[in-house]
């Protein structure tokens, strides 16, 4: 299940902080609720498992009203549902190692090369 | 005013090449300006849209990346900025709605590009929006007063863009960039202005030169061929001109020269020419009127010889007449000398008889010869009757001469010779009864022989002698009747001449009937002649009058 990044404040303040501040994924939903209006309602949600946390998962984002937590493309894009964690702050319930593999369904090559959408490892909380 | 203005124009010959001049100067100078203004606008036009295409470029690279991780806050700012950098310059960015998504202008954000747009941007707009293609075409707007040029680019919908828009839509939107052309106008306005003051300065200083030209270099030289001119027009050919130098005008001055010098021989030829063709038609006219009076009189004589002509014939005819009568009258002379000599052959006959007679006398004087003697007293009056006789005889020979004269004489007195024929013819009857007085007589001789036989011999010797003038008379007689029969040959003859005359006379009149009518064909002639000499004459006289104003219109030139 997902959560949400609010959840992670909490216990990792420092980074949850820094993610706000720097990373362009914490205003993810900005970005695509800019389109909105242009774009088709299939095109619009298509911008869904991108921009917002674990659309089309289990426990992932459904809408921006029934879901607001997960708009945005928070902590748990990259280290997967934290449910379990948050509820248990057991380490190993939470995806710690991180590779780029895990970057490149959304940071793919086409996109990197139509508009340098390179992945940052560790930008912005990290 | 224009008439003045015209006329001046029209006196002046550096006006009249300063306007052409001035007027091919003025439309080059405004072709040349307009060609440049055109040009420079085209040129600032060309230049602005390919700036602000450039521009619109600029911006679309330029919010690109911002715009790519949604920093759509970046955008405006830089528009803000590009806002109070720039003045003269508008950006609009705006969707496939043509609703303004950014703007160097913060209150059109939002707005559709329609609101600030004419008809044709908004056309261009929607068709670019719809087929991603932007027109060539420069669309001008005004922003408060201020003129502005627009480009319109489209922004296509690229690989690169698919990852915000998605990939159906050809067309995500449209840059348009808004310069003013204040600039750029009021520089063509600057290089108008030169442009005018050039031209005007140059008009100036072709109207300058093309007086000073005119002044120093033509206006003489015209004037001396206006003086020139004049003299000619006044008549006046004594004059001859200095040539200085070879150019156009001094060859005409030159020309001018040669034409007064030809001019002046030429006039002074026509003068003394004229002078002759006056006396020449002077000496014409007085021919013509003498011809005239010739042909007046030669008509008036023509008339007088036709009448003459036909007073001719008319007399010819009379005489015609007159011979004609003479003719008749020669005729019955003719016939009456035959009719007197028939007579006188009678008389020759009886002449005859008498001699028979006389020898019977004789025989019987013989036989009565006694008787002779008793008879010879008687013999007396015998010789007297036969003296009678002869007398008789002799007066006929008289008129048979005074006949043949009166025949030679012809004419009227024909007439007296008929009363002497008749005289004659009586005498010869006066003979016959003589002579019967004498048989008479001679028969009572007889009887009275018987008894003066022997007195008759006596008388026989009488008798022989009444017997030779018997034969005498016979002989006259003989010789009267062939004088008249030569005098009616003769007769004849002037009768035939006469005929021949009165043939002559008559062909006579009927030359004088042609001569009449020839004449009256002279006399027509005349009366032409006449006519011709007049209209020669009133010739003569023009010709004269000509000659004379034109010897004076020869004599007001001056040579």
């Amino acid at each position: 299940m997902y959560v949400g990044s609010e959840v992670c404040k909490d216990c990792h303040e420092h980074e949850y902080s820094n993610y706000m501040k720097y990373s362009k994924k914490a205003k993810s939903f900005d970005s695509i609720k800019k389109m909105e209006k242009k774009l088709t309602p299939e095109e619009y949600q298509s911008c869904f498992e991108c921009h917002t946390t674990g659309y089309g998962k289990k426990g992932g984002f459904v809408s921006e009203e029934k879901t607001p937590q997960l708009k945005d493309a928070g902590c748990e894009v990259c280290h997967g549902p934290g449910s379990l964690h948050a509820e248990s702050e057991d380490p190993d319930l939470i995806t710690r190692e991180i590779s780029m593999e895990n970057c490149n369904t959304c940071h793919s090559k086409d996109r990197i090369e139509a508009f340098d959408f390179k992945p940052l490892l560790f930008g912005g909380a990290h | 005013m224009f008439d003045k203005i015209f006329k001046l124009v029209n006196r002046r010959l550096w006006l009249r090449l300063l306007i052409p001049v001035s007027i091919i100067v003025i439309v080059v100078v405004f072709a040349n300006l307009w060609y440049n203004i055109s040009f420079q606008m085209k040129s600032g036009e060309t230049q602005m849209k390919a700036q602000n295409k450039m521009l619109a470029r600029a911006v679309e690279g330029g919010m690109f990346d911002a715009l790519a991780s949604g920093d759509n806050d970046t955008v405006r700012t830089q528009f803000k900025r590009l806002n109070e950098q720039i003045k003269d310059l508008k950006v609009f960015v705006y969707d496939f709605n043509s609703v303004v998504s950014f703007s160097t202008d913060i209150n059109s954000v939002g707005k559709k590009m329609d609101d600030f747009l004419d008809q044709d941007s908004k056309k261009d707009i929607s068709s670019m929006l719809e087929n991603g293609h932007a027109s060539d075409q420069s669309f001008h707007v005004s922003f408060a007063g201020t003129p502005f040029l627009v480009e319109n680019e489209p922004i296509l919908n690229e690989q690169r863009c698919f990852h915000c828009h998605g990939s159906k839509r050809k067309v995500l939107g449209g840059i348009s960039v808004f310069s003013s052309e204040m600039a750029v106008k009021q520089a063509i306005a600057d290089g108008k202005m030169i442009s005018i003051v050039i031209g005007v300065a140059g008009l100036v200083v072709i109207i300058l030169f093309i007086w000073l030209f005119f002044h120093f270099l033509v206006n003489k030289k015209i004037h001396m061929v206006l003086a020139a001119t004049s003299n000619l027009r006044q008549k006046d050919f004594t004059h001859t001109y200095d040539v200085e130098e070879g150019d156009e005008i001094n060859y005409i001055l030159a020309k001018i020269n040669l034409v007064t010098k030809d001019l002046r021989k030429m006039i002074i030829q026509v003068v003394e020419n004229s002078g002759v063709i006056s006396s020449s038609a002077s000496e014409l006219s007085h021919i013509s009127e003498n011809l005239n009076t010739a042909s007046t009189d030669a008509s008036e004589k023509a008339t007088t010889v036709s009448a003459a002509a036909e007073e001719m014939s008319s007399n010819n005819q009379s005489i015609a007449t007159s011979m004609e009568q003479s003719t008749d009258t020669l005729n019955a002379i003719a016939s009456a000398i035959e009719e007197m000599s028939a007579t006188v052959s009678e008389i020759a006959q009886n002449v005859t008889s008498s001699k028979e007679i006389t020898e019977q006398v004789v025989e019987g004087f013989e036989v009565i010869a006694q008787v002779v003697d008793e008879l010879g007293e008687r013999a007396n009056d015998v010789d007297i009757v036969t003296d009678e006789i002869r007398a008789i005889s002799e007066q006929v020979s008289m008129l048979a001469l005074n006949a043949k004269i009166e025949a030679a004489r012809a004419g009227e007195a024909g007439k007296g010779f008929a009363v002497v024929a008749q005289e004659i013819t009586e005498l010869a009857s006066e003979t016959n009864e003589s002579t019967l007085q004498a048989d008479e007589k001679l028969r009572w001789i007889k009887e009275k022989s018987k008894e003066v036989t022997q007195k008759v011999s006596g008388l026989a010797s009488i008798v022989k002698e009444s017997d030779e003038a018997m034969s005498s008379i016979s002989a006259a007689v003989e010789e009267q009747n062939v004088t008249t029969r030569e005098i009616t040959k003769n007769i004849n003859d002037v009768s035939s001449e006469i005929s021949e005359v009165n043939n002559n006379v008559s062909e006579g009149a009927s030359v004088a009937a042609e001569i009449a009518k020839e004449i009256t064909v002279v006399e027509e002639g005349s009366r032409q002649v006449q006519e011709s000499s007049d209209k020669l004459n009133d010739n003569a006289t023009a010709l004269l009058t000509m000659a004379e104003n034109f010897m004076a219109l020869m004599k007001k030139f001056k040579v």
